[in-house]
This record gives structure tokens, sequence and C-alpha cells, in this order.
């Protein structure tokens, strides 16, 4: 389980370090920076997680502006805006750059965490999971997204164990817990597109790196945890022939 | 000297004078065509003969031609070669004449006519010596000749005679013509003395002769005939020159020069008639082309009443249309105007909260911060502390006052950022209740949350703070110390939620309440601040009226005041 890794593009020195204190004790990594320059150079070296945009840059709109030029460079990291302004026109202006959401000033610090949580969700069309319930997580390409008291904080996809299907929802078994995924199996399995998880069931997505015994016979799969998992007739070849396994 | 002669040859026609003979040629004639006509029925011929009963020899001509070619009868043939024989003399063709007569069968019902006929048509062509063995033949069996018909004969009979210069037969013929004329045919009577005396006259018998043409003279004189008048005149001026009476000779040219010159008045004014007749005629037409021309004017004037008439519905539907467009643009004015009254009234209304609600609190803080300098100087920290806090506690009623007029002014000028989602209705609760713990802990006032359980409210999540944030400052504005506020959430029916802040204030009046309840039909343009209700509550009306929610105050005075908030559950 790792803490998100965030950038703060802030002109005022009291705000950036006001919020960089905040959440640096909320389980969050924060990079601040002080213009479009910077940020644009952090953001050539370094992942990160998630971005707060402060719209007004000394005098100018360069939050709307940086939005933009990641827009062109097809760099897609969830990102809020953080303004004052309430006014429509720069919202629409701002609206353009699709930004995960906004942050109004003045905000408190459960109205910035809570900011943080819906531009993930947002990011990843997952609304309503991790800031309605701490039963969710949101499923990122590689990451997985959970709640962890007040933070949120990410976890690779190689811990998952498998992935069941809950209703019109996934449940996800991992070694860190049991998260609830408000995505269908077959967009689960789209949006992971790893060949480490493998369907063995109409029901089940197992990762086979956890996997500990097969038995072809019982149609059971047992992992490393020791949970049992179905094993139907319909994807044994193509898990065969995936894994070199001779029957 | 020659008397002149008239060569008067009459021809025979249809005429029909059957008042001695039951049964003339004629009438056989048209009995015998009716019977064909009505037994063969057929078309030409009957046609033919018609127009020939009615003296149309052209077409006669004509259909008697296309007859032939029908008929094979001798009889019909027989009536055909007859009638249009007697066509093509009138028509001049003598030879075709010729043709048609000699053709005719010798039947006795036309053995007379065919006689006639041929010596009438050998007369025309000058053969005197056959017109009189024809005519000869004829008179010997001319018992069915009609009297005019006979008549005629007698004259032409004597005609020839005469040019054959025997005189004898000549003067017999004529003698005999003489006697068949009515007395009263004056026309015929001076013809036939003139020709008995030119008879008379050629054989040198002046005796006989003289007393003719007098007579033919004084007979003319009686008559109104110029032409008869002129001839005679001038034969008497001619027999008298001959028998040297040159006196009387004179006179009777004089006389027929009178004549002349009368015939020639007569064919002038014939002339001039007819002159007048074609200037009559030319008028008329100018007329008739004046006529056309007004005609072809008042044409020209309808197609121009029509096209103007046409630019005026024209011109009448563009005013229309521009009336119109005028009105639109006159309602819009008025639309406009109202609008701008309405912003107007808001506007006023903000200057009036600006000057008056904020110029008290700045007031207080003016006052506040005078007095924290002399503690200061005083030292004594405890006023100060006291002050400072009575300095926050105004600072902060300013604040959210100004963040009222704040999102009043881009509500109503519809500039407020408004975007309704699902959102956890919890997490907002928290999130504004936030803000007020430290407050809350100030006035020793205990703030408790109950969230039932977690539900998703579809709002906008920033209007739906601002709500909440104004009556969690007024709960605790109005709650003494030591007090409770009980904001609990839940679901309140299928489709709704409910959010209750319930707080054990100093309560609303009884008054202010009913006032509060009408704030619900409270429009923009009715602001009206006598009513005592804050903008703040003004706002919260509006935010959660257009989050489709409803707000609901109910209150005892001096027990609390509970504010529910119903807002629509999110669809998932």
């Amino acid at each position: 389980m790792n803490i998100l890794k965030l950038l703060l593009l802030e002109d005022q020195p009291e705000e950036a370090s006001e919020i960089t204190a905040f959440l640096s004790t909320n389980g969050y990594s924060v990079t601040p920076v002080k213009n479009i320059q910077e940020a644009e150079k952090e953001i050539k070296n370094h992942l990160f997680d998630i971005i707060i945009l402060d719209i007004m840059i000394n005098g100018k709109p360069d939050g709307i502006r940086l939005a933009q030029n990641m827009a062109k460079q097809d760099i897609t990291i969830p990102f809020l805006f953080l303004t004052s302004m309430q006014s429509k026109y720069i919202f629409e202006e701002a609206k353009l750059t699709h930004p995960s959401t906004y942050l109004l000033k003045p905000y408190n610090e459960l109205e910035l965490l809570f900011s943080l949580e819906l531009a993930i969700e947002a990011h990843y069309k997952q609304s309503n999971t991790i800031s309605f319930d701490s039963d969710s997580a949101v499923l990122g390409p590689t990451y997985i997204f959970i709640k962890k008291s007040k933070s949120v904080m990410k976890v690779v996809v190689d811990s998952i164990n498998y992935i069941e299907v809950k209703e019109k929802y996934c449940n996800l078994i991992c070694t860190e817990g049991n998260f609830l995924i408000k995505l269908s199996l077959i967009k689960v399995k789209e949006l992971l597109s790893n060949p480490i998880f493998i369907q063995v069931h109409r029901n089940f997505l197992v990762n086979v790196q956890k996997v500990k015994e097969i038995y072809f016979k019982d149609n059971l799969i047992i992992l490393d945890s020791k949970d049992k998992i179905p094993f139907s007739e319909r994807y044994k070849a193509s898990f065969m022939k995936m894994n070199n396994i001779l029957g | 000297m020659r008397v002149f002669v008239i060569l008067y040859i009459a021809i025979v026609t249809n005429t029909i004078s059957s008042q001695e003979f039951p049964k003339t040629d004629i009438e056989i004639l048209y009995t015998k065509g009716k019977r064909v006509c009505d037994r063969s029925k057929a078309n030409s011929f009957c046609k033919a003969f018609l127009f020939y009963k009615t003296k149309v020899y052209d077409s006669c001509y004509i259909y008697s031609s296309k007859a032939f070619l029908k008929t094979s009868s001798q009889e019909e043939k027989d009536i055909l070669n007859y009638i249009q024989g007697v066509s093509a003399i009138e028509k001049k063709l003598f030879k075709k004449a010729l043709q048609n007569i000699t053709a005719l069968s010798g039947h006795n019902d036309f053995m007379s006519l065919k006689n006639l006929k041929l010596a009438e048509i050998n007369l025309l062509l000058k053969n005197y010596d056959k017109a009189i063995l024809y005519y000869t033949a004829w008179e010997n069996n001319s018992a069915t000749t009609p009297k005019k018909l006979k008549k005629d004969a007698y004259h032409n009979l004597g005609l020839s005679y005469l040019h054959k210069k025997e005189y004898t037969n000549a003067h017999n013929y004529f003698s005999k013509e003489l006697k068949l004329i009515n007395s009263k045919d004056t026309i015929e009577l001076i013809t036939t003395k003139m020709d008995l005396a030119n008879v008379y006259y050629n054989q040198y018998k002046d005796d006989e002769a003289i007393p003719l043409f007098t007579e033919a003279y004084q007979l003319a004189q009686t008559f109104s005939d110029i032409d008869l008048k002129l001839l005679t005149t001038k034969n008497m001026a001619v027999v008298e020159k001959n028998r040297k009476k040159y006196k009387e000779s004179v006179d009777y040219y004089i006389e027929y020069g009178k004549w002349k010159d009368s015939l020639w008045n007569r064919d002038k004014i014939w002339e001039l008639t007819e002159r007048d007749k074609q200037f009559a005629i030319a008028q008329k037409e100018q007329k008739i082309a004046l006529q056309d021309e007004r005609l072809k004017r008042q044409q020209l004037q309808k197609n121009g009443l029509l096209i103007g008439g046409l630019f005026l519905i024209l011109f009448t539907l563009l005013l229309g249309y521009l009336y119109r467009q005028k009105a639109t643009k006159n309602k819009l004015i008025t639309q406009q105007k109202e609008e701008l009254n309405t912003v107007n009234a808001t506007k006023d209304y903000l200057f009036s909260v600006v000057s008056h609600d904020l110029r008290s609190p700045i007031h207080t803080l003016r006052k506040q911060h005078q007095k924290l300098m002399t503690q200061i100087a005083q030292k004594d920290l405890l006023a100060i502390e006291k002050t400072t806090n009575t300095a926050i506690t105004v600072t902060e009623n300013t604040y959210n006052l100004v963040n009222n007029i704040l999102h009043w002014s881009l509500e109503q000028s519809d500039q407020l950022f408004f975007k309704k989602e699902a959102y956890p209705l919890q997490s907002l609760i928290a999130q504004t209740v936030n803000d007020f713990k430290g407050l809350a802990v100030a006035k020793q006032i205990t703030l408790l949350t109950s969230i039932d359980t977690p539900i998703l409210v579809e709002t906008d999540k920033e209007s739906l703070k601002i709500v909440l944030r104004n009556i969690i400052d007024n709960a605790i504005k109005y709650t003494p110390e030591r007090g409770t506020i009980h904001i609990t959430s839940g679901v309140h029916n299928t489709s709704q939620c409910v959010i209750a802040i319930v707080d054990t204030g100093v309560g609303i009046s009884a008054e202010i309440l009913s006032k509060i309840k009408t704030l619900g039909s409270i429009t923009k343009d009715r602001v009206d601040r006598s009513a005592g209700i804050g903008l703040g509550l003004i706002l919260c009306h509006t935010l959660i009226k257009k989050n489709n929610g409803i707000l609901e105050m109910n209150s005892e005075l001096g027990l609390g005041t509970t504010t529910k908030i119903l807002l629509p559950i999110a669809n998932t």
C-alpha cells in the first residue's frame, strides 16, 4: 500500500505551505510548484497520481493553460481546479479542459480531501465509491485506490488475488482486504488488460501469480491465500494454452 | 349612220310562272328533282338541286359534278346535266354548257328545254344560224314552255334574225314577243319597241320606224330608268339627224347630254356613296382601332392596377411583418425592462444590505479595535482576549453576510455555477459542519451529527453547502450557551431524503415564521426588506427550490427551531 503522489500548482506561498502541510499529515506526498514551467518539468520527471491546479497563477489563468497542455500531450492524470472564482464564465473556460472536479476557495480540510476523492472517482469514471463508503475502491489500470481513514491510498493491481462478480458490480479480494468496485466484470477485464489476470469462471478473474494449486478434475483452483475458486470447463482450454500446462 | 341596237338576250332562268299550264317544263323538272331527292336521299344531288333552285350556281355546279360520280340513273343524269348546263351558262362556261345540254337524252320532258338551251348557247356563241335552227325546232313543240321563256325565246329569235339581217322574220318574232309582253312591263315594252323600230329603220321603213322610236322615247320619258332614257333620246337624235331635222336633233342631243350627265351624276353619286361608304368604313375602322387602343389601354390600366394592387398587398404584408417585428422587439424590450427592474431591485436591495448590515458590524469592529488599543496599553490580557473573541465573532458573521451577498448576486445574475450530480449526503453535511466546530466549542454548544444510512443526494453541492451553512449559522447564533444543535439525515420517502437541523434556541415568533413560510412563493422581484427576513433565508429558499427541494421551518418560541430540507435522492 502506497501513498499518493500529488502535484500542487499554487503561486501563493502561504496557501501552498498550508495545503502541503495538511495533505502531508493526511497521507499524501505533495510536490508544490509555483508556476507552469516548474509544473511541466515535474510532470515530465515524475509520475503523479493527482494534480491540484490553482486557476489564477500570477494574475494569469495558467492553471487552465497547463490543463490544456497536458491534454495536448495526452497526459491523463486526474486533476482538479482550485479557485476562488465562482463566476460562470471562468468555469465555462475551465470546463473545456475536462477537470475531474473543482474546489472552491474558501474550503475546509474535509472539502479538500473530499475533492481529491471526487477527482479520482471522476477520472476513472467510478463515482460515489471511495467518497461514499470505505468498502469501495477505485480500480485503475495499475493501481487500486482505496480509502484509508481520511486519505486515499493506492495498491498495485498485482496484489489482487482474485475478482468475483457481486450483483451488478465486482468484489475485489486482495491482501489488503475486500473492496467493492463499481464496474462490471467485463469492464474490469477491459480496464486491467493485464495478462496476469485470467478468467476461470463466468464470475471469476484470477491473478495467476497467486495460484497455488489447480484441481482439473474437481474444477477447482486454490490460491496462496487458500481461497478456493471454481474452475469452469469453458475457460480451461485457453487457460492451459496460455500457461503451457499439459492436461 | 347606224342606229344603236340593243343586243338584249333573254336568258332563261328558273323563274316559275305557271298560270296557263298546270305542268310546264320547269315544273316537271322541279317535280322530278324532288322525287329523285326524296327517293335516293343522295346528298350531293339534293344539295345541287337545292342550290339550283336558290340560284346559287357556283355551288350547284360543284355539287352536280359530285352527284355525277354517284349516279347511274338516266333521269338523274338528265336533271344533273340540265342544272349543271344552266349553271355553266350563268358562269359563262359555254363549251361545258353545250356538252351538258347535248348530253340530255331525247326524252319528251326535256326536248323543248334542250332545244331552247342549245339555241340560247348558240346565240351567246354568236352562231346565229344554229340558234335559229334550234329555236325553230323548239317553236314547233313549245306548248309546255312557260310564257316568260316563250317571250324570251321570241326575243332571242328576233335578235338572231336581226343579226342575219332577215328583217321580215325579225319583225315577226319581235311582234310575237310584243304580244306576250304585259303592257305594264315598261322596260320590256320599250326595249321591244326599239328592237322593232330598229328592224324597220334598217329596212329604211322610216315611216314605221320613227313613230316606234318616238313611242319608245315617250314611254321612256315616263319611266325612271335613265339608261333607257339615254338610249331612246340618242336614237331620236340620230333619227332626226338622219332626216335632216337638225334643230330637233340638236335638242335631242342636248337632252341626251343632260341624261348622260345625270347618268354620270348617278354613277358619280354612286361612286361618292361608295367613297362615303369607304370613308365611313375607314372611320369605323379608325373607331374600332381607337376602341382597340382604348381597350388595350384599359387592359394596360387593369394590369397596372393589378400590379399596383399586388404591390400594395406586398407592401401591407411587409408593413405587417415590420409591425410584428417591432411588436416582438417591443415585447422583448418590455421583458428586458422587467428583467432590468428586477436586477435593479436586487441591486438596490444589495446596496441597502451593504450599507446597513455591513456598516454596523464594521463599526463594531472599529470600536473593538479601539478598545483593544487601550486594553493593550493597559496590558489587560483577559480583556484583550474577550474583545478579540467578540471581534472574531463579528468578523465571522460579516464574512457570512458578504458570502451571502456574493452568492445572491451571482444567483440573481444567473452566473452561479450550478450542476446537479449525485453526492454522498453525509460527506457534504460533515464538510459543512466541520466549519462550525470551533464556533460551537466557543459557545459551548453541543453540535451532534447523526447520519442514518449512506444516501446519495441529487444536488449541486456548493449551493447545498451554502444553505446548510446559513441554517447552522443561524442555529448557533440563536441558541444560547450550553444548548444543543442536532443534525440528522435520513430517507424521507422513496424519492426524497431529509436533512433536519434541530436547535434548542430561542425560537422564532409565529409572526415571523408565517412570513418565512410565504418565502416559498417569493420571487426575486418581490424582495422586501420590511419583511424582516434576512438575505440568508431568502437565498436558502431560492437555492433549495433550484435543487428541486423543499425548505420547511417549525419553531416554538423559547423551545427551539427545527429546519427540514427535503431533497431528491439520486438514482443509481
